[in-house]
């Protein structure tokens, strides 16, 4: 029998990272070969703010429903909670930049490089705390190799 | 402080666990895409495409996820884990061929209807629909093998 709300952040965060990436792919696609298409520009905003979601959900389920652990895995849990963070960090500070395009310049394709900077940041980030995580469980927990 | 020095790595036993992530999550969240997309009364021609480049995308994943689960995944499970490995395969199996079908079928009709994501909606939703229910399942027999067979992290003794 599983302890449900334990498996709640393995799941969800299938979610963040590939939204994240996903995202990330769709967005570059959109700026580079379909920059003035307003859909793709939409569809992209679309995805960025479900993977801010999904990253948002993925930190909370994290921080709420996994236990504390001890000895060196407690030091492979922090490095991952902080660079969890600062993805959590990154992701809604593209969404900012994102909304502030819409509803202050009224244009959805306005700050393209610097959404796409920190758009990149959160991709970089979430692989290394997707791989401190995946380290963390399947390197100490399951010890699998 | 440290308690120790830490050691990261990445085995060939962990290409699998990376790779899921992606069927999984747009599988599902492209299904909601294109629910949206089908039931919505505006004209969708754009969110067509975009419900097929998500569709597309899934299916590559979705066979690239159980190419790394068959040749960089170990066998050697006891009895009642083998069980669930074959359970896992199964449904993984199922996933892969309704999601590369609902893609052939879309991009069958893309090709043929003069570049028309709008044409076979409704086989495709069908092989869509079928595809999330063996994801989940795929995913509910391989989290029982991970958490809960190779080492008692999640269960309830």
């Amino acid at each position: 029998m599983y302890k449900i709300e334990s498996l709640l952040h393995p799941g969800l965060i299938h979610f963040g990272i590939a939204l994240v990436i996903f995202g990330w792919i769709f967005y570059f696609f959109t700026l580079f070969f379909r920059k003035n298409d307003l859909s793709f520009h939409k569809f992209s905003v679309f995805l960025l703010l479900l993977s801010g979601l999904g990253v948002l959900l993925a930190v909370m389920t994290g921080i709420l429903f996994t236990g504390e652990y001890e000895g060196i895995d407690r030091d492979y849990q922090n490095i991952h909670m902080d660079l969890a963070h600062l993805t959590l960090f990154c992701i809604s500070i593209t969404c900012i930049i994102k909304l502030v395009a819409i509803v202050r310049y009224k244009n959805i394709t306005a700050l393209p490089w610097l959404t796409l900077i920190f758009y990149t940041f959160s991709v970089v980030l979430i692989v290394v705390t997707g791989y401190v995580g995946g380290n963390l469980a399947y390197g100490h927990l399951l010890n699998i190799h | 402080m440290l308690h120790g020095k830490l050691i990261l790595k990445f085995t060939e036993a962990y290409i699998h666990p990376s790779v899921v992530h992606f069927p999984i999550a747009l599988i599902l969240t492209g299904f909601l895409i294109y629910c949206i997309y089908l039931f919505r009364k505006r004209d969708s021609r754009k969110f067509a495409l975009f419900a097929y480049y998500v569709l597309v995308f899934a299916a590559i994943t979705a066979f690239a996820a159980s190419f790394t689960g068959v040749y960089y995944t170990k066998e050697d499970y006891a009895d009642d884990a083998m069980r669930i490995l074959i359970d896992h395969r199964f449904w993984a199996m199922c996933t892969t061929l309704m999601i590369c079908i609902a893609a052939i079928i879309k991009i069958f009709g893309y090709l043929t209807t003069f570049k028309n994501v709008q044409s076979y909606n409704w086989p495709v939703f069908v092989f869509y629909s079928l595809a999330v229910i063996c994801v989940i399942m795929t995913a509910s027999s391989g989290t029982l093998l991970t958490f809960g067979y190779l080492k008692n992290a999640t269960f309830i003794p």
